[in-house]
């Protein structure tokens, strides 16, 4: 039957048989065979468009011009076991991130994908966070289907492979695709092949945006060597004020850089030592060649004076360890050598800040004491925030020294000024040690024991929706025990009650995500 | 006793809500006690009160005793989490549950009541047979009512047709629905609530896509065809009279179903649900199945008003054992699970599809499934949807944005809608087995069965 016959159809019954004199359309089909003797034409029509209709539904064809999809590769890893399947399933529909995140992380160290009938994972579940644990997790399938999501283009914007090793793609990537992914392969060939990322680099630097620029040079942090040194001075004169802050960073890190060697010369000039003391004399005023070298002239927060900046400015740009060299004694000493400084609380501030930086462990933890012990009466004259310098170098710091305070807080919560319990728990790496999970435990217990029923207070512990959280999983079955509250039919109590309940439930799900992947 | 899965549990939840919530009370603190055995499943829940659920494993309907009006409430839905995931220990009933259990299996075998067609056996006594004999008039004379105003509402149906016909369908893109609703309210008072339904349909025709006026005009040609046979319904053949009878919107009774409608022993594959809420005050759910014998389409609806349980628990992807009583017609596809005499009680199979070795029924081929709607429509005309399966089909979403199934020859149907990320993610690109309901023009996925395992793709309501 064709189209423009039944469209003829169509066509009389749109105007209206009143307006369409001459023969009855015909649909082509074999129902004009139908006799309908005695009906008006407005009925003929009706009932013939009817029949046709019927006679093109039991004649219709599939269509024969859809592509069919290149199939998803092989998976080259197992899906995890149905059990932890459901439970993941459980935890995705009531949104419960926090244990997502160790339940991703646990699929992916046991060398498990997740099955496609948990695919596509909700959006928001896909955060910066944990997007190159989930590519992994979501094997080739997930790959696959990121080319027809657009919710899931960021599987797009990752390389495919994992690991180090170049996709076989690269350079059609490196011309053509996204800048996310373009980073990506830039970062990946820079830690294998730095001089080869370095020509890649220098090749498109005229032709990219300043964005774009500024963030492919930050990748040179990775491998650099002196041979970085003319593409980063380069870099230095750049139009863009963003990208001249990236290159004066990464010179920075070049110890043997003419910027490093020009900062650590101004820094040198700056502070004084005569085997005693130490002390500072900050710049008095800075040259034109200052914000040049990447320093800059005044403080956005205006919370210090310029000297004290400016002197921040160039101890935070030089390895902590050009002044173990300098002046022939350790990071312990030189900082107890700054006792009588009036400069003192600056220096440790920006000591702190390069030994991050720097990532240097043996300054971290000699600062790590010093700003323990650092007396609250001086820390509020200066206006610093001992847990906000802390929190940085807590890292870098051996385990053993963050549970010496985490158990000294535990036995006293007010032993720090300035350190709340929660904070320096919070330090701890997780899952914490049981001599710590104990301690907490035990503390909990105690403190719930303790309150009293006729308090009018929320008693909210800030500490234990993180504890249930990082409690190992040798402690699970204490933390389970029932923790005991005295009978009260007081309002503010039930808050309390219901954190205790949560925490119990976290632990429970918990206990169950190591059952059913185990490590 | 059947297993339950999650997956089965979550489908029953009337919405997502009361699923999160069921999910949250999966947690064996929050039950004072709990048990099971080969028939039931019991637990008492700490809520704002102790609430007592009752389950009955053959049929999984859930008793609550908190006050919430959905069903099953979260309650019932928690509990069933809990035994799935294996929580719930075997134990013996307590009183509570044992005289539920009890009182459930006397009224499902209480005796139907007497009816006018049915007269009781042995019943002689002359006044009892005058009696019957009464009933029986005053139930012909209400169908011949009936009769005489249907008839006459199509009489002014035709007219309003023909007048529709003879001053052309162009004007009705700028007609509102009240266009359609004024002459669908006629319909309903001369009681052909069907026809009523078609023209509500129609109402969203116009306009609403290119070719409008060529399918508006095939609704309405296919209207005129029903008001047509309804002419001449004593010409049908019984089937076809029967099929024209219930499109008309004139159900059939228990018991016409009961003595006229066919009876079919077969496994039925569960193939999946939805749940139609577009009505104001009533919920349809479909259920369709598929007989592992027979090869028939099966559907059993059932309804409720807005927060009421339905009453009988279907779990997609699983299999059936039961004989189908099917509503007579020239293509029979409304069932119910008949538990009557002659029957065995209907009940769920331990294994669902998917971990059945024997392989689902369905098409190998889109071409087998067109050929049977084409069969179905010889049959009968109006018939509008199918239940199918349908054997190694590949998803795909074209780069304009279409989503289609293509079976191994590379036939392809549409998909109704949009978003069938689930789907394309089961299948990546790679033959699976869908179950779907076919409506003549497009395939509304109902549940996979991949890597040897049902996934429901309807939204649990």
């Amino acid at each position: 039957m064709s189209a423009t016959r039944a469209n003829s159809l169509t066509a009389v019954a749109l105007v209206g048989v009143a307006h369409s004199p001459g023969a009855a359309p015909a649909t082509g089909a074999p129902v004009d065979q139908l006799a309908l003797p005695g009906e008006d034409a407005g009925r003929d029509l009706l009932l013939r468009a009817g029949a046709a209709a019927i006679y093109r539904a039991a004649g219709r064809l599939p269509r024969r011009d859809v592509p069919a999809p290149d199939p998803a590769p092989d998976e080259t890893r197992p899906p995890c076991p149905p059990d932890a399947a459901a439970l993941i399933e459980s935890l995705l529909a009531t949104r419960n991130h926090a244990l997502l995140s160790e339940a991703f992380a646990r699929v992916a160290r046991s060398g498990y994908i997740l099955p496609p009938s948990l695919l596509p994972l909700p959006a928001d579940t896909v955060v910066r966070e944990n997007a190159p644990t989930l590519l992994q997790l979501i094997g080739e399938r997930g790959r696959w289907l990121g080319r027809f999501h657009p919710a899931w283009f960021w599987t797009a914007n990752t390389l495919p492979g994992g690991g180090d090793a170049l996709p076989p793609d690269a350079e059609t990537i490196w011309q053509e695709g996204a800048t996310a992914q373009r980073l990506a392969l830039l970062s990946r060939l820079r830690a294998n092949d730095p001089a080869r990322a370095r020509d890649w680099l220098a090749s498109v630097w005229k032709q990219e945006k300043a964005e774009t620029r500024a963030a492919m040079l930050g990748t040179l942090a990775t491998g650099l060597s002196p041979d970085d040194e003319p593409l980063l001075d380069a870099a230095v004169d750049d139009r863009s004020d963003r990208v001249r802050a990236v290159a004066a960073r990464v010179l920075t890190l070049l110890p043997h850089s003419a910027l490093a060697g020009r900062i650590r010369a101004r820094a040198d000039a700056a502070l004084t030592f005569d085997g005693a003391a130490l002390d500072a004399n900050p710049p008095a005023a800075i040259d034109a060649d200052w914000t040049r070298d990447g320093l800059r002239a005044q403080s956005i927060t205006q919370q210090h004076g310029p000297r004290a900046f400016w002197l921040a400015e160039l101890l935070e740009r030089v390895p902590p360890a050009h002044w173990v060299e300098r002046f022939g004694k350790s990071p312990a000493e030189l900082i107890a050598a700054t006792v009588a400084s009036q400069w003192r609380v600056t220096i440790l501030h920006a000591w702190a800040d390069a030994t991050v930086r720097f990532q240097d462990a043996a300054w971290a933890v000699a600062l790590w004491d010093a700003w323990l012990a650092m007396p609250s009466k001086e820390l509020k004259r200066a206006n610093e925030d001992r847990t906000a310098i802390c929190r940085p170098l807590a890292p870098m710091v051996p385990p053993a020294v963050l549970e010496a305070l985490a158990l000294r807080m535990l036995a006293d919560p007010s032993a720090y000024d300035g350190i709340l319990l929660y904070e320096a728990l919070d330090f701890l790496p997780r899952p914490w040690s049981l001599v710590v999970a104990r301690a907490y435990l035990d503390r909990l217990r105690a403190y719930a024991g303790s309150l009293d029923p006729k308090s009018r207070l929320t008693d909210r512990d800030g500490t234990i929706d993180s504890a249930a959280l990082a409690l190992p999983e040798e402690a699970f079955a204490e933390a389970l025990e029932p923790i005991a509250l005295l009978e009260s039919q007081n309002p503010y109590q039930t808050s309390f009650q219901r954190q205790l309940e949560a925490f119990a439930e976290t632990i429970r799900l918990r206990e169950r995500l190591v059952k059913v992947l185990p490590l | 006793m059947p297993t339950i899965t999650a997956e089965q549990v979550l489908a029953l939840a009337p919405d997502s809500s009361s699923a999160q919530a069921g999910r949250k009370l999966a947690a064996a603190k929050h039950w004072k006690s709990m048990g099971r055995d080969g028939a039931g499943l019991w637990g008492e829940c700490l809520g704002s009160a102790l609430y007592q659920v009752r389950v009955d494993l053959s049929s999984l309907s859930v008793k609550c005793s908190c006050p919430s009006r959905k069903f099953p409430c979260k309650h019932g839905i928690g509990l069933l989490l809990l035994a799935a995931e294996g929580a719930v220990p075997e134990d013996q009933q307590p009183e509570w549950m044992a005289s539920w259990m009890a009182k459930r299996a006397a009224t499902k075998e209480a005796p139907k009541t007497v009816t006018p067609d049915q007269p009781v056996a042995g019943a002689a006594a002359p006044d009892a047979q005058a009696q019957v004999e009464a009933a029986k008039r005053a139930a012909a004379k209400r169908v011949e009512k009936r009769q005489r105003l249907m008839t006459a509402g199509l009489d002014g149906l035709d007219l309003w047709l023909s007048d529709l016909m003879r001053n052309g369908l162009g004007g009705l893109e700028a007609r509102g629905a009240s266009f359609w609703e004024s002459q669908a309210a006629r319909m309903v008072d001369a009681q052909a609530p069907g026809v009523a339904n078609r023209l509500r349909r129609m109402a969203g025709i116009p306009g609403a896509s290119e070719d409008w006026p060529e399918r508006l005009l095939a609704e309405l040609g296919k209207l005129a065809l029903l008001s047509h046979a309804w002419q001449r319904l004593d010409a049908l053949d019984p089937p076809l009279r029967d099929t024209v009878r219930q499109a008309m919107g004139w159900n059939l009774s228990t018991v016409e179903v009961d003595t006229r409608g066919e009876l079919v022993s077969d496994r039925w594959a569960v193939l999946g649900q939805w749940v139609d809420d577009s009505g104001e005050r009533i919920r349809v759910q479909r259920t369709w199945l598929l007989g592992e014998r027979s090869q028939r389409s099966a559907v059993i609806m059932q309804f409720a008003t807005a927060y009421a349980p339905f009453a009988e628990v279907y779990p997609p992807g699983s299999v059936l054992v039961a004989d189908l009583r099917f509503w007579p017609g020239a293509y029979p596809q409304r069932a119910y699970a008949f538990d009557g005499p002659g029957s065995a009680p209907p009940r769920l199979l331990e294994e669902g599809l998917g971990m059945r070795s024997a392989r689902l029924p369905g098409h190998e081929r889109i071409n087998g499934l067109l050929r049977v709607y084409a069969e179905g429509l010889a049959r009968d005309p109006w018939l509008d949807r199918l239940g199918c399966a349908l054997r190694d089909v590949i998803p795909t979403l074209t780069p304009d944005g279409g989503w289609f199934l293509l079976d191994t020859a590379d036939d392809a149907l549409p998909l109704a809608g949009n978003g069938h990320w689930r789907l394309l993610a089961l299948s990546g690109g790679r033959p699976i087995d869908l179950m779907a309901e076919w409506n003549g023009e497009t395939l509304l996925p109902l549940g996979a069965v991949a890597d040897g395992a049902y996934i429901p793709l309807m939204e649990a309501r």
